[in-house]
C-alpha cells in the first residue's frame, strides 16, 4: 500500500481529478437521497411527535395522511385489552386555509388531545400552548409555513371552510411538503372538518408493559380484522415508503446515484488510467525483472481504493455543510447511519471498479518494448 | 567458468509475407559465469531482438535457449516470469525510475514484491546495494534530484539488487558521457567479477570494447565473434 500512497502524495496533481470525481459522486448520492428522505420523512411527522406505541386505523391504512374515518367506540374494544395502559382519539384530515388576501394554501388538519397526558403528537408544545390550544379555533403551526398561511404572528388568523383559525404557536420542526400541518383540538379539528363525534382518523395506545406491544397488536389485529393496528415506527416507516414508491421518487433518487455513480467512475478509471500509463515503462521494468502481472494489478487496484477514501474523506465535510445550508433553506436532508454506510461502500465499490477497468492500461507494460 | 547461457540456431523475424524482415538469422551463441560480454553491432543489426529472446523476453522463431541447465522458451510463461524473478537483472536505455519513490525505494519494491522480503530486510539490502555502487548518501532523493549518471547507476542497483545470476543490459550508456558511462560498464564488469554473475551488455559505443571481457559483433543479424575480422556488409 506504501507505494500506492507514496505515488499519490508525489502525483497529487495527476489524482486529484479523480479524487474530486469520487467526492463529487459521494456527495451527490448522500445528500440527494438525504434531501428525498427527509421530504418524505415529514410524512410522518404527526407519528414523530408523539408518544404513542400503537396506530390503530382503518383497514390496511397505506400512509398516515390517508387515515380514513373509523368509529371512536372502537375505543372501549381496545380498552379492553389487560396490557393497554392509554388510548387517545386523533383526527387528521386535508382542508383549505384562506388568507387574509384571499389566497387558499392546502393544509392538514391534526387534532388531538390537548391535555397535559395526551399521547398525540403534542410532543414539541409547551404547556401554555397545550392550554392556548383547548379554545376553539385555536391552531400551531410550523415557523417555516408562516408566510405561506400569511400568519407571521401569534394572533394571526385565518379561515377554514368558513371557520375562523388564530395562530396561537410556532413549533420549528412540523414541516410538510404537500401543506402545512395545523395543529389543533379534537374538538377544533371536528369542527374545520365536520366530523361528528362518533368518527376519528386513529386510536392511538400506549401499553403498560413496552416489550408487549407486538404481542396486543398481534391481538388487536387477530380480534377485530375491520381495522389494523401499526406499531408507531413501522408505521413511520411504512407512509414513507408509500409515498416513495407511489411518487416515483425511489427511481428519482436511482437515476441520481446512477448518475453520481457514473461520472465518479468515468473520471476516476480515467484518472487511474492515465496515471497508470503514465508509470508504463517503469512497470514493464519490474515485469521484465520477474514481478508477477497480478501484484502491479493489485498496485493500481490500491491507488484506487485510496483515490476512493480521499474522495470519501473529502465528501464529509462538504456534504455535511450543504446539509446545514439546506436546512436553513427549509429542507431537511436526512443523513442516517445506514445511508452513509451506503454511500461509503457504494462509493468505494465504483472506485475499485474504475480501478479493474484502469488495468486494461496494464497489457501496455510489455517489458520486449524497452528494448531498442 | 561454466556455460550459463547457451543458444542454439536462434532465428527471429518481424512482420508477414512481403514486408518481413529477418532481425536474427540463425545465431548461436554461448555465455559463461564471470564474464561480461559485449555484444556490439549498429542500429538495426538485431543485437536488442537478441538480447531479448536469451533473457526470456522474446520468443524466437526458432532455435533453442538454454539457460542455466534450463530450456526457457520450453517454460510456460508463468515459469518464465519465475525464472527471470530468480535469476534475472535488466538494465534498459531509458532509467525508468518511479519518480514518486527513492533510490532505496525503487530497490525495496523489487526485493518486496518480487521475493515477498520483509521491509527491514529489504531496505538493509537496498541500501548494501547502493553502498557498493557509491549511492549510500543518495538513497533517500527521488529521481529528479539525481543526475543522470547517478540515476543509471540507481537502475543498475536496481538490477543488481537480488543479485542475480543473469544480467541484460541494454545500450546502458547511451544516455550518459563517457565518463559516466564507463562507471556504469565498470560496475558491470565489477558485479561480473565479483559476483560470477553472466553479464551482457549491448551497445553500439566502441569505446566500451576495452571495458569488456569478451565482445562479440552482431551484424545483419549475423553473429561474428570479435576475435574475428567483421565482414563488410
Amino acid at each position: 500500500m506504501q507505494y500506492a500512497l507514496r505515488t499519490i502524495w508525489f502525483e497529487r496533481k495527476r489524482f486529484i481529478p479523480g479524487i474530486v470525481a469520487v467526492a463529487f459522486s459521494a456527495v451527490l448520492i448522500a445528500l440527494q437521497t438525504g434531501i428525498l428522505l427527509g421530504l418524505i420523512g415529514v410524512v410522518s411527522v404527526p407519528i414523530v411527535n408523539s408518544k404513542a406505541q400503537i396506530w390503530i386505523g382503518y383497514k390496511d391504512t397505506l400512509s398516515v395522511d390517508l387515515g380514513r374515518p373509523i368509529p371512536t367506540r372502537y375505543a372501549e374494544y381496545v380498552w379492553a385489552n389487560p396490557n393497554i395502559e392509554t388510548v387517545n382519539e386523533y383526527v387528521q384530515s386535508f382542508t383549505f386555509w384562506t388568507t387574509t388576501s384571499g389566497q387558499n394554501e392546502l393544509a392538514i388538519v391534526m387534532g388531538t388531545n390537548v391535555s397535559p397526558e395526551s399521547i398525540g403528537p403534542v410532543d414539541q408544545l409547551d404547556p401554555e400552548e397545550l392550554v392556548y390550544l383547548t379554545e376553539p379555533g385555536s391552531i400551531v403551526v410550523d415557523r417555516n409555513d408562516a408566510d405561506r398561511l400569511e400568519a407571521s404572528e401569534l394572533g394571526s388568523t385565518g379561515e377554514s371552510f368558513g371557520r375562523r383559525l388564530r395562530i396561537v404557536g410556532f413549533v420549528p420542526d412540523m414541516g410538510s411538503i404537500s401543506g402545512p400541518y395545523l395543529l389543533c383540538s379534537l374538538s377544533t379539528a371536528r369542527m374545520i372538518l365536520r366530523m361528528p363525534e362518533d368518527k376519528t382518523t386513529y386510536l392511538l395506545a400506549t401499553v403498560k408493559d413496552p416489550t408487549k406491544v407486538d404481542q396486543v397488536i398481534d391481538e388487536l389485529n387477530a380480534a377485530f380484522p375491520d381495522f389494523t393496528a401499526f406499531e408507531a415506527e413501522r408505521f413511520s416507516t411504512r407512509s414513507k415508503m408509500h409515498w416513495l414508491t407511489k411518487t416515483k421518487a425511489g427511481i428519482a433518487i436511482g437515476f441520481v446515484a446512477l448518475l453520481g455513480l457514473a461520472v465518479g467512475a468515468s473520471v476516476t478509471s480515467q484518472t487511474l488510467y492515465a496515471a497508470t500509463v503514465a508509470s508504463i515503462r517503469e512497470l514493464a521494468v519490474l515485469r521484465a525483472l520477474g514481478i508477477p502481472g497480478w501484484r502491479i494489478s493489485v498496485y493500481v487496484l490500491q491507488q484506487a481504493i485510496i483515490v476512493g477514501i480521499l474522495g470519501l474523506v473529502t465528501s464529509g465535510p462538504v456534504a455535511y455543510a450543504l446539509a446545514q445550508l439546506a436546512r436553513r433553506l427549509g429542507t431537511h436532508a436526512t443523513l442516517p447511519t445506514w445511508l452513509i454506510t451506503s454511500t461509503i461502500v457504494v462509493t468505494l465499490t465504483m472506485s475499485l471498479f474504475s480501478g479493474l477497468i484502469a488495468l486494461r492500461s496494464l497489457k501496455h507494460a510489455e517489458p520486449a518494448s524497452l528494448l531498442r | 567458468m561454466p556455460v550459463t547461457i547457451e543458444a542454439d540456431n536462434i532465428i527471429r523475424g518481424f512482420g508477414t509475407g512481403d514486408l518481413r524482415t529477418i532481425a536474427v538469422r540463425g545465431v548461436s551463441i554461448t555465455l559463461e559465469a564471470g564474464q561480461m560480454t559485449l555484444l556490439m553491432g549498429p542500429s538495426g543489426s538485431g543485437k536488442s531482438t537478441l538480447l531479448a529472446i536469451l533473457s526470456g523476453l522474446l520468443h524466437p522463431d526458432e532455435g533453442r535457449v538454454s539457460a542455466l541447465d534450463a530450456d526457457i522458451w520450453k517454460m510456460s510463461d508463468y515459469q518464465r516470469e519465475a525464472f527471470r524473478r530468480r535469476y534475472c537483472g535488466f538494465i534498459f536505455q531509458g532509467y525508468n525510475l518511479f519518480p514518486a519513490l527513492t533510490a532505496q525505494q525503487q530497490l525495496e519494491i523489487v526485493l518486496q514484491w518480487g521475493g515477498n522480503v520483509p521491509k527491514k530486510q529489504a531496505a538493509s539490502m537496498a541500501l548494501q546495494t547502493l553502498a557498493s555502487l557509491d549511492l549510500r548518501d543518495k538513497a533517500h532523493l527521488r529521481p529528479a534530484e539525481l543526475s543522470g549518471g547517478e540515476k543509471q547507476r540507481v537502475a543498475v542497483a536496481r538490477a543488481l539488487v537480488k543479485e542475480p545470476s543473469l544480467v541484460f543490459a541494454d545500450e546502458p550508456t547511451s544516455a550518459l558521457d563517457w565518463e559516466h558511462g564507463r562507471q556504469v560498464v565498470d560496475l558491470l564488469h565489477e558485479a561480473a567479477h565479483k559476483r560470477d554473475a553472466t553479464i551482457l551488455v549491448v551497445s553500439h559505443d566502441p569505446r566500451l570494447i576495452p571495458l569488456a571481457d569478451r565482445v562479440l559483433n552482431l551484424e545483419d543479424g549475423k553473429l561474428w565473434d570479435g576475435d574475428e575480422p567483421t565482414p563488410a556488409i
